[in-house]
């Protein structure tokens, strides 16, 4: 039972979970360090499965090399998009700032729609489906590429955050924000830079779920929940509770579909999510105050 | 005595106007009608807690579907008249929505927490919906057709509909109106203000804000069953999807929170705005939502206070 069911259930959930941390990392600063909820994040994850499906079939190379385009092209979205819609709602109350990001994600979703159409476009590349046996599944190597950049990306910016200077100043401006101000430090500017590196992780995430996921217009919905309920459970603003919300709420996901039927395994992370808010607010990895 | 006589008219006889002119019209304005009713009474349930209380419920998609589904059940599969089913799914829903006030309140959940809970036990119901076979599924419940019929809540002509839904809408936005001044909504817009202030003036935080989610959601609930009469059909997503908890909110921030006839004014614009969005982008995908969006964002940044809150200096309406 143990070796056959639980076993790969719980890999299985590890990999899940690192793709929700993929997704969850951007939205973690976004929240964290920003204060904005940003629901259109799982849109911008949308939009980098377009560009990166795009970018293989029209050149192609190897899917991976779209990390060039995507990468940049997504630091500039970020950029824009701050700018141009985000910058007017830092000082604007929360309730304002989630039903704006609403906005963004409904137009953004549509505008796919008309564009992309709603039907579902996978890659056709026979090495993404080879792997690494194990007991009768297969990990295959997409997405045991995406478990080490999820790592990667992770502990990246736990250290940008930690030991850069401009990671310091992004933290001193969440912790208050005029007193960065006085003490020189360029607060639009960070602000700007700081999006955008979430709408590149955003496009990143992208590219490293496409491979085995697939993509259509609507994809980010699906994420944009799990990836909140992930925040939430980390803790605001904590990179690191941030992944180990993601394993846990991945892992929690797939042993729930091992023992119930298919689509009551989404119920799982609702159910966490209601009990964790309600006795620990705060998060799980946060010592109560 | 004979001035309060002097009100009653002065509102019955153009509330009687607004209810009768329509009845002569065609059947495309009848439609128009009822979705602006429909949107004026949602975006008036969702004004007690969300615009005067302040609470972002993001979750009212729930006890709207909760609502219809209740009703459409007990007469698909017990043959009991929606006209009970309605009352039944009113209290299937205030027990549903004081067991999210009582968790949420209790712990002092806030903001954009709140928030996110709302909408995750919204997410919930759906879920279970989708996967529960007596329920329809993800196929949804066709319900059976009785012809015209009053006690079936089944009519052959949409003037019935049409009379039912603004006459709610009607009198939700004048009972708002006329209860404004009252204690227990200057304590829910103190707590708006400011919640830690309201507790220590001695407000009781927790009964006020429960209260209004309590009276918020089963107001939403009779729109849930008069929407599944209307269209005689239940999915999840059309009675428990995200729109379902958005529109609402959308409603009344266009037309401005808070107030009692923002809910009227904004969903004339909302659904003036989508029927000429919907003629413009006719047969593409989602090109009428495009503008939706756009419309969300262009609102809350030029005038977050809605349009009553531009107007509100020529009239006496405050915030």
């Amino acid at each position: 039972m143990f070796q056959a069911e639980v076993l790969p259930a719980i890999i299985n959930g590890i990999l899940t979970g690192s793709v929700y941390g993929l997704i969850a990392v951007g939205l973690s600063l976004c929240f964290g360090l920003m204060g904005i909820l940003n629901f259109a994040h799982g849109s911008i994850v949308m939009l980098g499965m377009y560009a990166t499906y795009y970018f293989y079939t029209l050149s192609g190379v190897n899917v991976y090399w779209a990390i060039l385009l995507v990468v940049p092209l997504f630091f500039i979205f970020g950029v824009i998009l701050h700018g141009g819609l985000f910058r007017f709602m830092l000082d604007a109350p929360h309730n304002n700032q989630i039903l704006v990001s609403i906005g963004l994600l409904i137009f953004v979703n549509n505008l796919a729609m008309m564009i992309f159409s709603p039907n579902v476009r996978t890659l056709q590349i026979s090495f993404l489906g080879q792997g690494i046996s194990f007991g009768e599944s297969i990990l295959s190597f997409s997405r045991l590429l995406a478990f080490a950049m999820a790592l990667v990306m992770f502990s990246s910016l736990i250290l940008f955050l930690k030991f850069s200077h401009t990671g310091k100043a992004l933290r001193a401006c969440s912790q208050n924000r005029d007193g960065a101000k006085i003490c020189g430090i360029d607060v639009p500017k960070i602000y700007s830079l700081s999006f955008a590196i979430t709408a590149a992780f955003a496009g990143l995430a992208g590219l490293l779920i496409l491979p085995f996921s697939g993509v259509y217009p609507e994809i980010g919905d699906t994420f944009i929940l799990t990836a909140f309920i992930i925040i939430v459970l980390g803790g605001m603003g904590r990179i690191g509770g941030t992944f180990w919300a993601a394993v846990l709420i991945g892992v929690a996901e797939a042993l729930g579909a091992t023992f119930m039927t298919s689509s009551l395994k989404y119920l799982v992370p609702f159910l966490i999510f209601i009990i964790v808010l309600l006795f620990r607010p705060a998060g799980l990895f946060v010592k109560a105050s | 005595m004979d001035s309060s006589k002097n009100k009653i008219i002065q509102w019955l006889v153009p509330a009687l106007i607004l209810i009768l002119i329509p009845v002569f019209l065609g059947d495309y304005f009848l439609t128009i009608l009822i979705l602006i009713s429909l949107y004026t009474y949602m975006a008036g349930s969702w004004n007690i807690i969300g615009g005067m209380g302040g609470q972002l419920s993001l979750g009212h998609g729930a006890f709207f579907g909760l609502g219809g589904y209740t009703s459409t059940v007990l007469f698909q599969h017990f043959g009991i008249s929606p006209w009970i089913g309605i009352w039944v799914g009113v209290i299937v829903v205030v027990l549903f929505a004081s067991f999210e006030g009582l968790l949420c309140f209790r712990y002092k959940v806030r903001g954009v927490y709140f928030a996110l809970v709302t909408l995750a036990f919204g997410e919930v119901l759906r879920i279970i919906a989708v996967s529960t076979k007596a329920l329809g599924g993800s196929e949804g419940i066709v319900m059976h057709l009785k012809g015209h019929s009053w006690t079936a809540f089944q009519f052959g002509s949409k003037v019935h509909y049409y009379i039912i839904i603004s006459a709610m809408a009607i009198i939700l936005c004048v009972l708002i109106q006329r209860w404004r001044p009252s204690q227990f909504i200057s304590y829910l817009m103190a707590i708006r203000e400011d919640e830690d202030v309201a507790q220590a003036l001695g407000i009781n935080v927790f009964k006020i804000k429960f209260l209004a989610l309590v009276l918020s959601a089963a107001l939403t609930a009779l729109a849930g069953t008069f929407y599944a009469q209307y269209t005689l059909y239940i999915d999840p997503p059309s009675m428990l999807g995200m729109m379902c908890s958005i529109d609402p909110v959308i409603v009344c921030i266009i037309g401005g929170m808070g107030t009692a006839w923002g809910p009227l004014t904004g969903s004339i614009i909302f659904v003036g705005f989508m029927e000429i969005a919907n003629s413009v982008f006719k047969g593409g995908f989602g090109g009428h939502l495009v503008l939706y969006g756009l419309l969300l964002m262009a609102v809350i940044i030029i005038f977050p206070r809605g349009l009553t809150g531009l107007f509100a200096r020529y009239t006496s309406e405050k915030y």
